[in-house]
């Protein structure tokens, strides 16, 4: 150690008194650290041709701070007087001060090339685990812990929002509903949550919802669709319990802020980039999520109508119904685009979502109190009260307009293609019987 | 002499691109940057997987760790910057910001009817965030040993903000959204009032942008110096409508081009169109739309570009240190445009591991555009004795996404 104790090399000194800097050498002998002035010319230049050195700052070597090696940034040897010596070699620096190549355990790992390959492979295997694994267990975790009261509020304010410019009022006659209340009560009863549902009625385009808080809503375009049947419509609403039992639109929430959080931890110091780079993975893993609780659902559905009297077969034949719909809708797209092309006024288009003129205006009065101007525009529409006589001896066109390819489930889906719910349900059924 | 008379007679020219120009005993220096990717790879992706694998905790030891690279860095004359915040407090900061904007968060999920008021809370709290967030940040970094620090006070912050607590009142006053019996939708119909709020904010928005960073550039201290930047907030106005103006313009250009595109394939006949849109699919459907959109996101990253390039040059153009040092910017639209269009493009097709690179690359363009004028040296400048702030704004600003950076 003593023998090996004489160490030099130049450097900035910054006085901390003032914003002037001096060029210097740092001489280190018998554990103590000198800095002299070094105003011969430019850096570099032989010790013996400076004048006569001045002192600037001396200190023994355990008076110093010595700053943690930060990559190529030069250290920072800090005197006891405020006084700062910059140095850009690193390696003299550490020959002289006899620091380890890099001190500390953090600049020893951000230097050590394994450790970053193991880095890389880890962020990459963290962020996967964190995405598919631990932020939808940790929403689940969450949601259950937050009382259903919370979450009304949120629900009541979709529905009024959706009231105010979605919806219309139900058509549906009491005698038209009653069975569907009745199948209801019997899931919700089933499922255990008699306490927490409730089922609305109102005019849309074939869709039900699970609302936060625990209100179903049946549309009467979906009610259509099933043809009013009412074992295909309770597995819809068994679908929807599923959300609610699992808590669904609170997890979404919860998951959409936590990935958004993770993406600010790794993207949320980097200027320079589009806004495209951070929503990208909020948006896809969102989407993912979302799939995911569709499948959990419909898993949900299956016991939820074996339990209650119903077969997860049910489930498939509402799906099977939707698809029918799907590809009536499909078809009567391209009647328009076909009447748009033989010139056809515009009143001619067969319009996908709109009754032709021929049909039936509808027979019942809304009741209650509607929110908004009555336009009963989808009622009617061909594809919801009788897609199978207007798909039937077309099969051709229809298959050459959808094609021979199996549809798959897409990184962009908000649900699973129909296709696959309708093989996990007669997966399921055959698995019950 | 006549480049230096036409600056300081003409206010207008600093709003160029302004190359640096010695004058008189002058001595120009450029800012350097000296920082590698590589080297920035290394330590962004050991904190960044600490930071992740602690759940955050390790968070604010990465940002000092990142910050201090990326300043030790910086040069110009001869000397670099250094940051000095230590850990802990920022560490208490960043919890006490957690926790309040948990609450934030669930007010705002939870109980829309009052997003509101949570974002007028919001807006009369800024000005402390802001001038505490300045505070901490200029205290903590030194050029040449000798500290920056904020002489920005709370009630410059508040007028600075003044009309977005406007702005956030006028939301509060005419809501969207009422409290009406159980029969009546709580829904209004959108009457003119609802327009007040956002028209507010469009207004006054460069005005605020201006002032804030005003807050910074001509309210700070370089040791003993003063920083004083002499731009107006007109300047902002002007800076923000030329954006526009050329934003919307290439926004145009675009619909040109994506509806002569159209008409192309209309040209083929419309029977073509429609062979297109069944037989190609909804998948490729989706691709050709993401290729119609290019043309108005480069649209948008010239208009984002050609504001931030001109209100940069305008303020640095216009800011002195002391008596003896005047800064030049001359950062152009195109570079700018083009360096973000290239980080996009590499961040999304390496999944994010192009990050480092991204920002390596985005300081070293915004430091090697600016430069010093320096007459003399800077013994002059005398390091003052400075006290040290609380952290909790700045990690509160760094929560709630107020961008306050220079």
């Amino acid at each position: 150690m003593s023998e090996a104790s004489l160490g030099e090399f130049r450097v900035m000194w910054l006085s901390g008194k003032s914003a002037s800097m001096e060029p210097a050498r740092l001489l280190v002998s018998n554990g103590v650290v000198h800095v002299f002035a070094h105003r011969a010319g430019a850096l570099g230049n032989a010790p013996d041709a400076m004048p006569t050195p001045s002192l600037l700052a001396s200190a023994p070597v355990p008076a110093l701070t010595i700053s943690e090696r930060l990559g190529n940034v030069p250290y920072r040897i800090s005197f006891p007087d405020g006084s700062v010596a910059v140095a850009d070699d690193h390696r003299s620096v550490e020959n002289a001060l006899h620091l380890p190549t890099a001190q500390g355990w953090l600049p020893k790992l951000e230097a050590n090339p394994i450790a970053v390959a193991v880095a890389i492979f880890g962020l990459i295997a963290m962020m996967g685990f964190l995405y598919t694994k631990f932020i939808p267990a940790f929403a689940e975790f969450a949601a259950h812990r937050v009382p259903r009261s919370a979450e009304r509020k949120l629900g009541e304010y979709a529905l009024q929002g959706m009231d105010r410019f979605v919806f219309n009022t139900s058509y549906l006659s009491e005698t038209q509903r009653e069975p569907h209340i009745a199948s209801f009560k019997k899931l919700a009863k089933a499922a255990g949550l008699e306490d927490e549902v409730n089922l609305q009625f109102r005019h849309m385009a074939p869709n039900a919802l699970a609302l936060p808080g625990g209100t179903v809503i049946l549309t009467d375009g979906l009610v259509q669709v099933m043809k009013g049947e009412e074992r295909l419509v309770a597995a819809v609403l068994a679908h929807e319990l599923g959300h609610i039992h699992h808590r669904h639109s609170l997890r979404q929430i919860i998951e959409g802020s936590a990935s958004a959080l993770l993406v600010s931890v790794v993207a949320g110091d980097v200027s320079g980039m589009s806004g495209l780079v951070t929503t990208a993975p909020i948006v896809l893993s969102s989407l993912a999520y979302t799939r995911a609780g569709e499948r959990e659902s419909d898993q949900y559905a299956f016991s939820l109508l074996r339990k209650t009297g119903y077969s997860p077969n049910d489930f498939g034949d509402a799906m099977q119904r939707f698809d029918i719909m799907d590809r009536c809708l499909r078809l009567r797209e391209k009647d328009r685009d076909d009447a748009k092309d033989a010139g056809k006024p515009y009143k001619d288009w067969p319009n996908p979502m709109q009754n032709d003129e021929s049909d039936t205006a509808p027979t019942s009065t809304p009741e209650g109190a509607t929110r908004r101007n009555n336009k009963p525009s989808m009622r009617g529409a061909i594809c919801y009260t009788d897609p199978d006589s207007y798909i039937k001896g077309r099969e051709a066109e229809i298959a050459a307009l959808i094609g021979d390819e199996k549809p798959q489930t897409g990184y962009l889906h908000t649900h699973p293609v129909t296709q696959e719910r309708i093989e996990a349900a007669r997966a399921a059924a055959k698995q019950s019987s | 002499m006549a480049a230096q008379a036409g600056r300081e007679a003409n206010p207008e020219l600093n709003l160029m691109t302004l190359a640096p120009s010695a004058t008189g005993n002058e001595t120009v220096y450029r800012f350097k940057f000296t920082g590698s990717a590589g080297e920035y790879f290394r330590i962004w992706i050991v904190n960044t997987l600490l930071t992740i694998l602690t759940l955050g905790l390790w968070s604010p030891w990465a940002k000092i760790r990142k910050k201090k690279w990326f300043l030790g860095h910086t040069w110009v004359a001869g000397a670099n910057f250094d940051y000095h915040a230590s850990a802990w407090p920022i560490f208490r900061g960043r919890v006490l910001a957690a926790i309040a904007f948990f609450l934030y968060w669930i007010a705002g999920e939870f109980q829309p009817k009052y997003a509101a008021w949570v974002a007028l809370a919001l807006a009369i709290v800024a000005p402390i965030l802001i001038v505490g967030s300045l505070r901490f940040n200029l205290v903590n970094t030194s050029y040449r040993n000798v500290r920056f620090s904020s002489q920005s006070t709370l009630m410059l912050a508040l007028a600075a903000i003044a009309p977005f607590i406007l702005g956030a009142a006028l939301a509060v006053a005419f809501p969207l959204v009422t409290n009406a019996g159980p029969e009546e939708s709580p829904f209004r119909s959108v009457g003119w009032t609802a327009a007040l709020s956002p028209l507010v904010f469009t207004i006054f928005y460069p005005y605020v942008h201006g002032k804030v960073r005003l807050l910074a550039l001509n309210h700070s201290k370089f040791g003993s110096a003063l920083i004083r930047c002499t731009t107006r907030v007109k300047t902002f106005y002007s800076a923000h409508i030329r954006g526009s103006v050329i934003g919307m313009g290439m926004m145009l250009a675009a619909g040109v081009v994506t509806f002569a595109a159209g008409m192309m394939l209309a040209a083929l006949g419309a029977s073509m169109m429609n062979l297109f849109t069944r037989y190609i699919g909804r998948e490729a459907m989706v691709v050709i739309a993401v290729i119609t959109t290019l043309p108005f996101a480069f649209a948008f990253l010239i208009w984002y570009a050609a504001t931030q390039t001109r209100l940069i040059n305008s303020t640095f153009n216009l800011t002195r240190v002391g008596e003896n040092v005047r800064v030049f910017s001359e950062i152009r639209t195109l570079p700018m445009a083009k360096l973000y269009l290239i980080n996009t493009i590499a961040i999304l097709f390496t999944l994010g591991l192009a990050l480092p690179w991204a920002a390596v690359r985005t300081a070293r363009q915004r430091v090697e555009t600016t430069a010093l004028a320096i007459t003399g040296d800077l013994d002059r400048v005398v390091a003052e004795n400075i006290k040290g702030y609380d952290a909790t704004a700045d990690a509160a600003t760094d929560f709630f996404s107020l961008d306050i950076s220079l």
